[in-house]
């Protein structure tokens, strides 16, 4: 298959590309696809250590832009899945140590031998975002159901239609349905009314995400939690296939969970 | 038509036609507790009664069939009928001139260029300036500018900053399938909605009326 090139971006920090960026780079590959997670936020790296590769870094994506390596040099193979790599950036350089055209170059050259780049891009709107999205041909957009975020999230997504990237998608993260429910939290809907793009995905507030994350075990390794299940979800969309979204607004079963649910309420 | 409509001071002004019959009145009182009761519950309402005369016979009948179901609190009549005028000052009821002849403002269209018609969400970040009059066919976003020296129509959800008559036109007016921005300009004038307004994600027709931004329900109720 040809190699998609896909930038994982947010504008707002913090509402999880770097998860994701690792989630689905995991998923992919389990699937059978040559993946590559490149880091793109240059002077605050995070993907190495959520893809728990952090220990086996020798050569950075400024390394091989700067010509101090070879690209196979500064590719991180994954132990776990022989078809996974990483290519972390440095965390002593800024966002200026990279161009857009370097990017592209990059991307250009790592296109032959694999079927998916992933590349985590750096929060804001700056010259780190436009650097990271320049080698991308498709975009993710990551929002959380807040409104400084899903405000954010409009404004970067403005920025890569007029950077032409298509397709450009949308993954809801941390959503809470008891919040929802309560009224407290943003809908779904009510997000896409106003970005106005396309669903991917949504992710539920999960515990295991902030425990897989500073293990470094991606949780679409293997976990079976409902936020592996939608990262998978959302692998399984990308390829192609039509999958039913999760009904996350549905509560656990059994003794344990009612008895839980009741003492909550008190 | 008794038209109800929202004002900067955050009050409401009923406009009753100095044209209608007895009849009309009624039907359009009825109509408007029916379907503005929402609005009009514990709202001040302001009542621009226009040169018609009132008999006291018929005031009392307003008051008992309208006002007082309505829940709303009246903070004055406006009345041009110095007849009627003496009645509800009889009456115990606050009483005010117009300062100006009521206003009867065809809607205008903007000097300048063609109509610029856009589909598609505004984003927040992105600025639309034209010459003329604005139709957007979609949301504005957060964050997003719509600078028109014409009208300018949202026929979405108005969540960024519009100016209409943005070279100083106060004769332009805003019209939002949904209004949800906390301010509007028209012209010169700068016009403040509070997320708690009556108004807040309705369909409005906004204009610059006696020097202030009024807001009308859309449609008028």
């Amino acid at each position: 298959m040809d190699c998609r090139t896909i930038v994982i971006t947010s504008g707002k920090g913090g509402v999880g590309k770097t998860t994701t960026t690792a989630n689905l780079a995991a998923a992919l590959a389990r699937g059978g696809h040559r993946v590559v997670a490149i880091d793109g936020d240059v002077g605050l790296r995070n993907l190495d250590v959520i893809m728990g590769l952090e220990n086996r870094i020798v050569y950075t994506l400024i390394d091989v832009i700067e010509g101090n390596c070879r690209l196979n040099q500064a590719l991180i193979r994954d132990k776990r899945l022989e078809n996974l790599y990483m290519i972390p950036t440095a965390q002593s350089k800024t966002k200026d140590a990279v161009s857009a055209e370097q990017m592209e170059k990059l991307c250009a050259d790592l296109r032959p031998d694999f079927d998916f780049i992933l590349i985590d891009s750096p929060a804001g709107i700056e010259s780190g975002f436009k650097n990271a999205a320049a080698g991308a041909d498709e975009a993710l957009v990551i929002t959380t159901p807040e409104v400084s975020a899903v405000r954010d999230a409009d404004r970067i997504i403005g920025l890569l239609e007029s950077m032409e990237k298509a397709p450009i998608l949308l993954i809801i993260n941390r959503i809470r349905p008891d919040m929802v429910k309560r009224g407290e939290m943003l809908a779904v809907q009510d997000v896409l009314d106003i970005l106005a793009v396309e669903l991917i995905g949504v992710i539920p507030d999960d515990e295991s995400i902030v425990v897989s994350s500073n293990r470094g075990e991606p949780l679409t390794l293997g976990d079976s939690s409902k936020a592996g299940q939608a990262y998978m979800n959302i692998c399984r969309r990308i390829c192609g296939e039509e999958v039913p979204y999760m009904d996350i607004f549905k509560e656990e079963g059994g003794l344990l969970a009612s008895l839980r649910r009741i003492f909550s309420r008190g | 038509m008794i038209q109800l409509k929202g004002r900067q001071a955050g009050s409401l002004i009923c406009v009753v036609p100095s044209d209608m019959s007895e009849r009309q009145l009624f039907e359009g009182f009825g109509s408007l507790l029916s379907t503005g009761s929402r609005l009009l519950n514990g709202s001040e309402l302001v009542i621009d009664l226009q040169s018609r005369s009132f008999s006291p016979s018929l005031l009392m009948k307003i008051w008992k069939n309208f006002i007082e179901p309505s829940g709303c609190v009246v903070k004055e009549w406006i009345v041009e009928d110095s007849t009627s005028r003496n009645w509800l000052d009889r009456m115990g009821f606050k009483t005010a001139e117009r300062s100006q002849p009521a206003e009867r403002r065809e809607h205008t269209r903007g000097a300048g260029a063609e109509t610029l018609v856009q589909a598609g969400t505004v984003r927040g970040g992105s600025k639309i300036t034209h010459s003329g009059d604005v139709i957007i066919v979609g949301n504005v976003n957060q964050g997003a500018e719509i600078a028109a020296s014409g009208n300018v129509t949202v026929i979405g959800r108005l969540n960024g900053l519009v100016h209409a008559g943005c070279e100083g036109d106060d004769g332009m007016d805003i019209i939002a399938r949904s209004l949800e921005a906390g301010q509007i300009r028209i012209g010169t004038k700068v016009g403040l909605i509070d997320k708690d307004s009556i108004f807040w994600g309705k369909s409005v027709f906004i204009r610059i009326a006696e020097g202030e931004v009024q807001v009308i329900p859309w449609p008028a109720l």
